[in-house]
């Protein structure tokens, strides 16, 4: 490891992904190229913006970053233990059948290295972090607030301590003061654990807000990078600029 | 999910367990011996005999308390087979996916082709008929297909759910996100599935005992009474009156307890 | 134009009024946003415009007035008549608003089968006009589609077609650019601008977007929890609000005009 990747968490190295559809016994199966060639890194502590319309393969990327896809080409080189996610659709993220504390102590279950009085600790520390008030701990998703519900899943994803986060549209279909809460918590618990972010969306007001460093996706390549405030003062794309026109 | 108690859950759980009672009684105790030959032939119902006897001089009421809980105890068990095979399939099938999918629905596919008494019957004289365990063997594996594609559908539908995704990135493993992650949500939809499984049951065990295929003397379930009923329609009516409300009653309860289930699932009141 | 006082609905198995007591006019040729997030009663307001209400399920009371003609109270019967011919309703999601059966075109023309004598003929010469008049490139072509083969943007514009195709004077539009993206979004904005100006239709704009709101309308009304907060010129709201919850929604919004600090 150089010098230089000891600022990193996360490399991306020319990375093609795709997937494999149709096919009869697993024969004759088509593969379509979702993104090609992508190239970045993740710098400790940062928040990665990554900004683009729907189909464009911000999803195909997090997927192949996560591990969930396996790169047809290039390298993904991760400097932390592994990721979490935070998803869009906070609906399906949570399991109905079971509470928002079943919910956040399942991963420290899964880890196995802790005892029931140090799992019930930690749950209750990171529930109280995340802002859920103590009356919601036993409740089942169907009984939570969508903005309740993102902050179980923040809860759940942090609770195993990891570095880097992708967040997937955590905030889109929120509305818009819950999703201020939420950004305001992400940034706060960014400050308070040491985290580093990947966060995916298509609001570029919101990226503005929230993020350090953009990238601009369109059509699984990478058109453009750099500084939020270079990309959005002095953007070199065509693409990039009508983004931004169209989202003032 | 809060469970809310409804009209049809209420009727169906006196009913069910109402009869589930009386079967469990007809176990233990009968008021008179249901093999015992000696009450006179052919007496309408009466105080002593509730349900009158029959053409061997047999008292009715205590052939339908044992034979209740004789069925009760195929059809049980058949869904209990059907369910417990037919989620594992369903598990391995909709989770996976894959060859494996393939291979095993297709098989599944051809199951359900043949009628299922006929499939039944096949079985049967394979494994040697006139046996009880042999015919809940034969009822079981012909309920395994629809209980398999139930479960397969559930099962596919929530292998892409994120809750699953992140229980996956958490490093948990198949078994643990199949058993304690997916098998609570399947539960759901296997519920009402497994109360229909059962009505389907209790008449596919009738049809066959009726058939001559089914339990043999001296066991005697509802289906099996049901077709000696046959032969004294004329002389004693009441032997096929009693026994055909007794499963009517029963088909009707368990059909009420899964409409209710769903309703409740569902919220409505 | 379209006068809504002091309208009331209650569904039955809820304590809380979904719309309490709320009054509002549009005029003539105006662009009216209506704002508020999930649960303030938005869209069960729009719901009892368009005729749409499940009677049968809610309590109501209020008049609903469209050029003087009483909507709430009206007859079933009545309210077919006008639906699709005095006011046209666009819904958020264009793929579950349209028949994945039925070509395209033919949905356009669907209104102009229910309410007018026109031909087979004249109602296609008439679909392929709007068409292009909400500037979908090749309406031919588009006319012979199903829903799926078309995309989201095409699909909108298609219903914004099918909408005013009949000339209503009042066009309701429910979250119509919320799921699309933000060039596409811009566009459908555009189109609906120069609608407006050149048809002169009157449209109720509801979104729980300000600043697609604010691109669009000149008045805007605030909704909380059944009730109207706020309600006067966009511009003032935006920069004046007066009620708190105005205040904090439009704080809420993210902008690039003001990068908060560090919490």
């Amino acid at each position: 490891m150089t010098e230089e990747n000891n600022n990193l968490v996360l490399e991306v190295k020319h990375v093609s992904a795709g997937y494999k559809r149709g096919g009869f016994f697993g024969y004759g199966q088509k593969y379509k190229e979702v993104i090609h060639d992508v190239d970045f890194v993740v710098h400790y502590g940062e928040i990665l913006g990554l900004v683009g319309e729907s189909g464009t393969g911000k999803s195909t990327l997090a997927k192949t970053i996560l591990g969930l896809m396996e790169p047809t080409k290039g390298e993904i080189v991760h400097y932390t233990k592994r990721p979490q996610m935070i998803f869009q659709d906070f609906h399906s993220s949570l399991n109905p059948a079971y509470s928002a504390w079943w919910s956040v102590e399942e991963p420290l279950r899964i880890f196995g290295k802790y005892d029931a009085e140090e799992r019930e600790r930690r749950v209750r520390e990171m529930l109280t972090r995340v802002g859920l008030q103590e009356e919601f701990f036993a409740s089942k998703p169907d009984e939570l607030s969508g903005g309740q519900k993102q902050r179980v899943n923040i809860a759940a994803a942090l609770i195993r301590r990891p570095r880097f986060i992708i967040a997937d549209e955590p905030v889109s279909a929120l509305d818009v003061t819950i999703q201020a809460q939420i950004l305001k918590l992400l940034k706060q618990l960014r400050n308070e654990l040491d985290l580093s972010y990947l966060f995916i969306s298509h609001d570029l007001n919101v990226v503005y807000q929230l993020c350090d460093r953009v990238l601009v996706m369109k059509d699984g390549r990478i058109v453009e990078q750099g500084t939020v405030e270079e990309v959005y003062n002095n953007p070199k794309e065509e693409y990039t600029r009508n983004l931004l026109e169209a989202s003032k | 999910m809060k469970k809310r108690m409804n009209g049809y859950l209420l009727a169906g759980l006196i009913i069910t367990c109402t009869i589930l009672v009386v079967a469990l009684i007809g176990t233990f105790w009968t008021p008179y011996s249901p093999t015992a030959m000696q009450y006179g032939k052919f007496q309408a119902p009466t105080l002593a005999h509730l349900f009158g006897t029959d053409h061997f001089g047999r008292d009715i009421f205590s052939r339908v308390l044992k034979g209740t809980g004789t069925t009760l105890f195929i059809a049980l068990l058949t869904v209990g087979i059907g369910a417990v095979v037919g989620t594992f399939i369903g598990a391995v099938t909709g989770y996976f996916g894959g060859v494996v999918d393939d291979v095993l629905m297709r098989f599944n596919d051809a199951l359900t082709a043949f009628p299922s008494i006929l499939l039944a019957l096949l079985i049967i004289s394979l494994l040697g008929p006139g046996k009880k365990y042999n015919v809940i063997l034969a009822l079981g594996i012909v309920f395994i297909p629809s209980f398999a594609r139930v479960t397969r559908t559930a099962f596919a539908s929530l292998r892409d759910t994120n809750y699953v995704t992140s229980a996956r990135l958490m490093g948990a493993g198949n078994a643990r996100i199949l058993l304690v992650h997916l098998l609570p949500n399947v539960l759901r939809v296997l519920l009402p599935a497994f109360t229909i499984g059962f009505n389907n049951a209790v008449l596919a065990e009738a049809s066959m005992s009726f058939l001559g295929i089914g339990v043999t003397p001296p066991d005697a379930s509802l289906g099996y009474m049901l077709s000696e009923a046959q032969g004294m329609l004329k002389a004693g009516p009441w032997y096929a009156i009693f026994t055909g409300l007794t499963i009517v009653l029963l088909v009707f309860g368990v059909g009420l307890l899964g409409e209710g289930m769903q309703a409740a699932e569902k919220g409505v009141e | 134009m379209l006068e809504v006082r002091d309208l009331h609905i209650r569904f039955l198995n809820r304590d809380r009024e979904a719309v309490a007591g709320i009054s509002f006019t549009i005029k003539d040729g105006e662009i009216m946003g209506l704002v508020g997030e999930s649960g303030s009663g938005k869209t069960v307001t729009a719901m009892s415009i368009a005729g749409l209400l499940p009677r049968k399920q809610c309590e109501f009371s209020g008049d609903i007035l469209l050029n003087g003609q009483d909507l709430l109270h009206a007859e079933r019967k009545l309210l077919r008549s006008m639906h699709g011919k005095d006011i046209g309703v666009v819904f958020q999601e264009p793929m579950s608003a349209m028949d994945p059966l039925m070509k395209v075109g033919e949905q356009v023309g669907e209104v102009l089968r229910i309410h007018t004598d026109l031909s087979k003929e004249e109602r296609r010469e008439k679909v392929l006009q709007v068409m292009r008049e909400v500037e979908l490139r090749d309406p031919e072509a588009v006319y012979e589609k199903y829903p799926h083969e078309l995309s989201g943007g095409m699909l909108q514009r298609a219903m914004i077609g099918a909408a005013i195709v009949i000339e209503p004077s009042l066009l309701l539009l429910d979250e119509p650019t919320t799921a699309l993206d933000v060039t596409i979004q811009a566009q459908i904005l555009e189109l609906l601008k120069r609608l407006n100006r050149e048809r002169g239709i009157s449209m109720l704009f509801i979104s729980h977007n300000l600043n697609v709101v604010r691109k669009l309308c000149r008045r805007v009304a605030v909704m909380q929890r059944g009730k109207l907060v706020e309600l006067g010129e966009t511009e003032e709201v935006f920069f004046h609000p007066l009620h708190p919850y105005s205040k904090k929604l439009i704080d809420a919004i993210p902008t690039r005009d003001k990068k908060q600090t560090e919490p």
